[in-house]
């Protein structure tokens, strides 16, 4: 009998706590596995926040300029 | 329009996110060519931000140029230099066996020493001895 370990929640958006895409949900393990390109979404704050979240903020930055 | 060649953007979408953008011309309705700190190329204009800035600079206009006038209004440009290839060294797997070249090359012709006597009696010697071991009868059975 193998006991397997519980998967860790799915990685969520720091701003709307919206589900993450792109980013893999597994244990350390499996995650240390994938390259490092393939762990999270390659732009700015990838792996932390959504898109709409990302992009609402360069606007924000954007106006100020 | 504000989207016209010159206007400074912001891209908000892609690897380039976050990065000032000049535009260098418009191709359609909502696709246009952008270049200074992001890579240049064919952008959609929902993927930009129009900031209050433009700079004067021409249709096509080229990168340096685009620079220069990103440099005017306090926007530098840091040009990053492509990558230059490396050869990796190949991973060597453990049970593999690398056949090693000899350090000093063998010489392919071998001069051959003249056969003296003593090394040619030395095989009959033994086949001498061998021989009458083989001969040898089974071991008798024992006489009750």
């Amino acid at each position: 009998m193998q006991y397997l370990r519980r998967r860790p929640a799915n990685p969520q958006c720091g701003k709307c706590g919206v589900n993450l895409k792109g980013v893999p949900r597994g244990t350390v393990m499996h995650v240390r596995r994938v390259p490092k390109s393939g762990r999270r979404p390659e732009r700015p704050y990838g792996g932390v926040l959504c898109t709409r979240c990302m992009r609402a903020k360069f606007k924000e930055q954007a106006k100020k300029i | 329009m504000v989207l016209e060649i010159g206007r400074v953007c912001v891209k908000i979408a892609g690897r380039d996110a976050g990065q000032m953008a000049v535009i260098v011309n418009v191709l359609d309705k909502k696709t246009v060519v952008i270049d200074g700190q992001v890579r240049r190329r064919k952008c959609n204009i929902t993927h930009l931000e129009p900031t209050s800035k433009s700079v004067k600079v021409d249709k096509d206009a080229s990168h340096n140029a685009v620079v220069s006038a990103l440099k005017s209004i306090g926007i530098e440009v840091v040009d990053r230099k492509p990558r230059k290839a490396t050869k990796q060294p190949r991973k060597i797997r453990k049970g593999k066996k690398v056949a090693a070249k000899p350090a000093t090359p063998v010489p392919k012709t071998v001069p051959k020493a003249a056969p003296t006597k003593e090394t040619a009696k030395v095989p009959a010697k033994k086949v001498e001895t061998t021989a009458p071991v083989k001969k040898q009868p089974a071991s008798p059975a024992p006489k009750q």
